[in-house]
């Protein structure tokens, strides 16, 4: 009776993301795609403002990944990718293939406050035509090329949640942070605001 | 096209905006009429020979189309039906869609025979100041406002919903224009070419603003050519954005301009996935307010009879969408408009019987244009009177000089169906004034125009005053240019301004009423839509209202839906000349937005029904709803409030049952909560124990790693902030709990004094509320439950104590696991990382069922937690002390924290404060309604002195055996074992209730250690 049962982790968006073209045809394809990515690891790192650099150095050595000391910038192609998201705070970030928080907290001084975040947060990836329109929609600050630049992440509010948002590329691509939560509630906003785009979802 | 001509008499034959090849089917009352694409309803009832649209809002009397634009005061119409229909659109701005459903307002049985035109009649009851004088402060003042509202009101509502979607969206610019007339036009264009990132903004379906109703030309050719060649190249620039059918109607801080595109209104319905309405937020550097300006009407004797029009209107029907506004017509104008208007009537084939001009001389190139096509021009001559009931039939002029010098003048009858009036323009200073900017008064235009602009913002064109379009294009060119420099961008080479050919005009002649014949008691509009007269404001003035906005209030100048847009100026004029001073020295009301109306639904956008706010839901949120969870809110999240069995219908009876149900299993065997909501913060760091020991009342260095601790917050104030349990799960690194509802305040609290007020501690805080799915597990069977789930743990009382915390595997994945109770019984709360949550909910559930373990809701939560007295935030709402909840004793002396000082002020250690009591009913079984006021005599005559309130209540206690409630009482303590009364005089109950220790089940508390 007590043996354990091995079960895989169950994203916010379980049975809720349903895969397909919804909202208007377009002659031009959909404006939107829009996906999950899960399993995610996401891992804050902070650390006091003096030893910011020192800790920058380390990350680099740890993760072969150097972090961009200026808050809002981002680093790294994925594996992991690394946001600056305060002056000496950090979040590594990398689909799930390892305990990062473990491997963190190996790698990094003892002085580091390391928190798993992986589960607190539902990660979902925003390309297409229609992207920064879509995000206009629902946040109140410059999603225009020439503001939001690749490689660049923000902390704001989306449709109501509190987001971080992460340009991935000028394409546009864009990577959303939200809290586990607001997961649905986001998804729903984000899905309801594409469809007269046309959004394919993954 | 045969039949849509015959169906048109007023259209002319060629020429106009319209497309004649695409004739569209539209019914007015329903009758059905045709017209073409490219018209409003306006122009094409106008066509069609419909002059009475409306019945005015306090008199009923008939009314026509009176302007072409935004300004509209009587034609207000009942546009489409069922859950689109919408009250009080201006016909001006309704753009003709095929089957397009309109109906007028404000009349019974219809608009030709309306008995509430007897209002009319009663005119000399329904004064200034009428409904005040008459209604209010007598008794039953109430019952009289139903029946006046109804009789007054304007348009209704419908009740179904509206099926279309509304939406809104954010923007960024450099520069936005406001307006793409010529000036707007010409702005956007220098400010474009420089690169800069623009916003033009226009309400029509193109642009060009009053270049499409006049017949001015531009370097030589029509100017809308230039219109279109202007708009070509603004639609070249990825740097601009033109909003089209987008009204800018608010102009808030931080040059934030608010925006209302109607993307859909000019289509029978949005199509698939489209949405009716947008709301914008534009955020801009610089704001070019491009805005125009509106035609003034003149104040004379019946100039509400429809066939009376504003000139410029007229020539708007006649140039843009080839109408005649009718068959005969006299201009009546106090500036060379009226000329400008007879020679446009004129070349649309409307016989033009006279131009009256109160002004005397002057000879301008206009008027000489006049005398020569033989239209015949009166001089120093005024309207003092309409003919006419549903429609105008004739007008008498006469003498204004001898009139003025009260002589009875000889007037002479001119037969017309069309009478063009013009008093000049006034600016449209409104997005101005919406940020405080107070407009000038200019003697020149006799209007308002910008004064200084308290942000960054700049009036261009007739919006300041400069009606010339000549000067419009000047200063877009200018303006754009300046504006883009300014911001850093290079213009290169100033452009060059086109030329125009415009003639030159003379002075206006201010005329702000219209003598009337001796005698004569006709009415003088001065507001169309209030139903506002000369009289009126003189009759205000003279009781005492002679500031503008006490008129307005009194009077109701200037309210509705155009705002005064027509009658503002005249109306503070007449208050001035009765005042006996000049306009500038009375002033002019504040505009405030919205500029036009606004649809509510563009407002709320897609947050409607569930998606009002955003609803969260924990890691075992379907599971709930899967297993009969009857979900409630609690705050934004959803939770259950308590379980159903299969095809167990929702019944108030059911739902006690449960509630009784899952209450019982708790203290008898075993039940298991979702407690995901709570507030979870970490906090690593060295200084760690002394954050902790700062911020709650109670002392923190001595808990040891693997132990809980139970602690109260206060704020700064001294007032309870938040309680909850933090364990240390490692030298450095604890793990906070807060309530639900408290989870954001607290850790903004924490954040707050961590940045602020001690960067030195070396202590971070992260929330982890949404990394862990957390579930308690109460009851005599929990340690069972837990040996089964955790084989590899001691769990008795020495191997995992009352407030331990342990680390172990559930199975396959983390867990922490912590030994607290909110419910009195021996409990555990597991903690596994959320994406586990369901997975670890089902096998807690499937390991329990042989130990009786069920889920349970907060209805039982609740009726537990009331059992043992514990609080949470219906009792620590904002306004009560720890001593107050009975933790007086836990405020350590030793140390300081967060609201220590305060704590202890005059009234704050007050000990007849209301203090934590239990309430029972003496009966032993009347419920206590949460939020009853708690007195000595229910009967006592007001007002009764308060004792205490109810916070807390549980309907049923299948426990203890009847309802228990908790709640604070002054005094408390000491009145244990006393009676007093629960009121709640909103529902008229009084409940006699027995004062106890807030816990009244298990006091000894022996159920902890199982």
């Amino acid at each position: 009776m007590a043996d354990a049962v091995i079960l895989a982790r169950r994203s916010a968006l379980a049975g809720i993301l349903q895969p397909g073209d919804h909202g208007a045809n377009r002659f031009d394809g959909p404006g939107i795609h829009l996906t999950e990515r899960t399993p995610f690891s996401v891992v804050q790192i902070e650390a006091r403002a003096d030893t910011a650099p020192a800790l920058a150095d380390a990350l680099e050595a740890a993760t072969g990944t150097a972090p961009s000391l200026t808050p809002n910038q981002s680093a790294g192609t994925g594996r992991p990718r690394i946001l600056g998201t305060g002056t000496g705070r950090w979040l590594v970030v990398e689909p799930e293939h390892r305990d990062l928080a473990a491997y963190l907290r190996g790698a990094l001084p003892d002085t580091v406050a390391i928190t798993d975040l992986s589960h607190a947060r539902t990660v979902l990836r925003l390309s297409g035509r229609d992207t920064r329109t879509l995000l206009a929609k629902g946040c109140a600050i410059d999603m225009h090329a020439s503001a939001f630049l690749a490689d660049t992440s923000r902390m704001t509010g989306l449709f109501h949640a509190a987001c971080l948002i992460d340009c991935r590329s000028a394409e546009p691509v864009f990577d959303i942070y939200v809290h586990r939560s607001y997961a649905v509630h986001l998804f729903e906003a984000l899905l309801d605001g594409a469809l007269e785009y046309g959004c394919r979802i993954a | 096209m045969i039949r849509g001509k015959e169906q048109q008499p007023f259209r002319i034959s060629e020429g106009g905006e319209i497309e004649r090849t695409r004739p569209l089917a539209f019914s007015f009352d329903g009758k059905s009429y045709t017209g073409y694409e490219g018209d409003t309803l306006a122009s094409a009832l106008l066509a069609n020979g419909v002059k009475l649209v409306g019945r005015s809002f306090k008199y009923h009397r008939p009314r026509g189309i009176y302007s072409a634009g935004p300004e509209e005061p009587n034609a207000l119409v009942n546009l489409r039906s069922g859950g689109r229909q919408e009250p009080n659109t201006r016909a001006t701005q309704i753009e003709l869609f095929a089957g397009l459903e309109a109906k007028s307002q404000n009349r019974w049985p219809s608009l030709a025979l309306d008995v509430m035109g007897v209002n009319d009649l009663a005119s000399r009851f329904l004064f200034a100041g009428f409904y005040y004088k008459t209604f209010m402060g007598i008794p039953g003042w109430h019952f009289y406002e139903h029946f006046i509202r109804k009789a007054a009101g304007m348009g209704t509502a419908e009740h179904v919903s509206d099926p279309d979607l509304y939406d809104k969206m954010h923007g960024h610019a450099d520069i936005v224009v406001v307006g793409a007339g010529p000036a707007g036009l010409a702005a956007a264009l220098t400010a474009g070419r420089s690169g800069a990132r623009v916003f033009l903004i226009d309400e029509n379906d193109k642009p060009g603003g009053r270049l499409r109703s006049e017949r001015e030309t531009i370097d030589g050719k029509p100017a809308m050519d230039w219109a279109a060649s202007t708009l070509a190249e603004l639609e070249e620039m990825e740097n601009v954005t033109l909003l089209r059918r987008a009204t800018a109607f608010g102009y808030y801080d931080g040059d934030t301009i608010a925006v209302l595109e109607r993307v859909s209104d000019h289509l029978p319905v949005p199509a698939p996935f489209q949405v009716r309405q947008r709301r914008w937020l534009i955020h801009a550097k610089k704001v070019l307010l491009a805005t125009g300006s509106t035609e003034r009407p003149l104040v004379f004797d019946g100039n509400d009879r429809p066939g009376v029009m504003l000139a410029g209107a007229a020539r708007t029907y006649a140039n843009r969408f080839a109408v005649r506004p009718g068959k005969h017509a006299v201009v009546f104008a106090n500036n060379d408009d009226g000329y400008r208007t007879a020679l446009d009537l004129a070349e649309a084939g409307i016989e033009v019987r006279g131009v009256i001009d109160p002004r005397t001389g002057g000879q301008g190139p206009l008027k000489e244009d006049v005398i020569a096509q033989g239209i015949d021009v009166v001089s120093g001559a005024i309207v003092v009177r309409t003919h006419g009931y549903l429609g105008l039939a004739g007008v008498d002029i006469a003498d204004l000089a001898t009139l003025q010098s009260g002589a009875m003048p000889e007037t002479r009858y001119i037969p017309c169906d069309l009478l063009a009036t013009g008093g000049g323009w006034s600016p449209n200073v409104h997005l101005y004034s919406h940020q405080s900017g107070k407009p000038v008064y200019d003697p020149a235009i006799a209007a308002f125009v910008p004064g200084e602009s308290r942000m960054n913002d700049r009036s261009i064109g007739a919006a300041r005053g400069r009606f010339s379009l000549g000067d419009c294009l000047a200063d877009g060119y200018t303006a754009g240019q300046e504006s883009a420099e300014a911001l850093g961008f290079t213009t290169g080479a100033v452009a060059d301004i086109p030329s125009t050919d415009e003639q030159a005009t003379g002075p206006l002649k201010i005329l702000w009423q219209v003598p009337a014949l001796p005698g004569r008691k006709g009415r003088r509009f001065v507001d169309l839509q209030d139903d506002v007269t000369a009289d009126d404001v003189k009759l205000a003035q003279s009781e005492g209202y002679v500031s503008v906005e006490h008129l307005k209030r009194y009077t109701t100048l200037g309210m509705g839906t155009d705002q005064g847009k027509t009658s503002n100026i005249n109306g503070h004029g007449v208050l001035a000349e009765a005042r006996g001073l000049d306009v500038s020295e009375v002033g002019t009301t504040t505009f405030r937005p919205p500029y036009t109306p606004v649809a509510i639904g563009a407002f709320a956008g897609r947050e409607v029904g569930r998606h009002q706010n955003p609803v969260r839901r924990t890691p075992m949120h379907d599971w709930h709803l899967a297993h009969g969870a009857q979900m409630m809110e609690a705050g934004l999240w959803m939770r259950p409030q308590y379980y159903l069995g299969k095809d167990e219908p929702n019944s108030r009876e059911a739902m006690f049952k449960a509630i009784e149900r899952e209450t019982l299993a708790v203290r008898n065997a075993g039940g298991i909560s979702d407690v995901s909501t709570l507030g979870k913060i970490d906090i690593q760091g060295p200084d760690a124990a002394e954050l902790l020991n700062r911020v709650y009342i109670n002392g923190w260095k001595t808990l040891a790693v693997g132990k809980a601790r139970y602690g109260v917050m206060l704020r700064e104030d001294g007032v309870a902030l938040d309680d909850g349990t933090t364990s240390r799960i490692g030298e450095n690194h604890y793990y906070m709990t807060t309530t639900t509802a408290e989870a954001g305040p607290v850790m903004e609290h924490l954040e707050l004094h961590l940045q602020v007020h001690w960067p030195d501690l070396d202590v971070k805080v992260a929330s982890v509320s949404d990394e862990w799915a957390a579930m308690a597990i109460a009851g005599p069977n929990s340690r069972a439950i837990l040996q089964d789930l955790f084989p590899q743990l001691d769990l008795s009382n020495e191997g995992f104590p009352f407030m331990g915390v342990r680390e172990a595997k559930l199975g396959t994945f983390p867990a922490r696991i912590f030994r607290i109770s909110f419910s009195g019984e021996l409990a555990y709360e597991i903690a596994v990382p959320a994406g586990y949550g369901e997975a670890a909910w089902e096998r807690c559930l499937a390991v329990g069922e042989s130990h009786g373990l069920v889920p349970y809701g907060l209805e039982a939560l609740n009726i537990l937690r009331i059992e043992k007295g514990h609080v949470t935030v219906a009792e620590i709402d904002g306004r009560v002390s720890a001593a107050d909840l009975g933790f007086g004793k836990m405020m350590s002396s030793k140390k300081r924290f967060v609201g220590d000082a305060l704590s202890t002020r005059e009234g704050m250690d007050d000990p007849g404060r209301p203090t934590l009591v239990g309430l029972t009913p003496v009966d032993g079984t009347t419920r206590i309604r949460a939020g009853s006021i708690l007195v000595e005599d229910p009967k006592a005559p007001p007002p009764v002195p308060k004792l205490g309130h109810v916070s807390s209540t549980a309907p049923i206690s299948p426990n203890v055996g009847h309802p228990i409630s908790i709640g604070l009482l002054k005094d408390g303590p000491n009145r244990i074992g006393d009676t007093v009364w629960a009121v709640f005089p909103l529902k008229g109950e009084a409940v006699q209730v027995k004062v106890t220790s807030p816990n009244v089940f298990d006091v000894e508390g022996a159920r902890l250690h199982g």
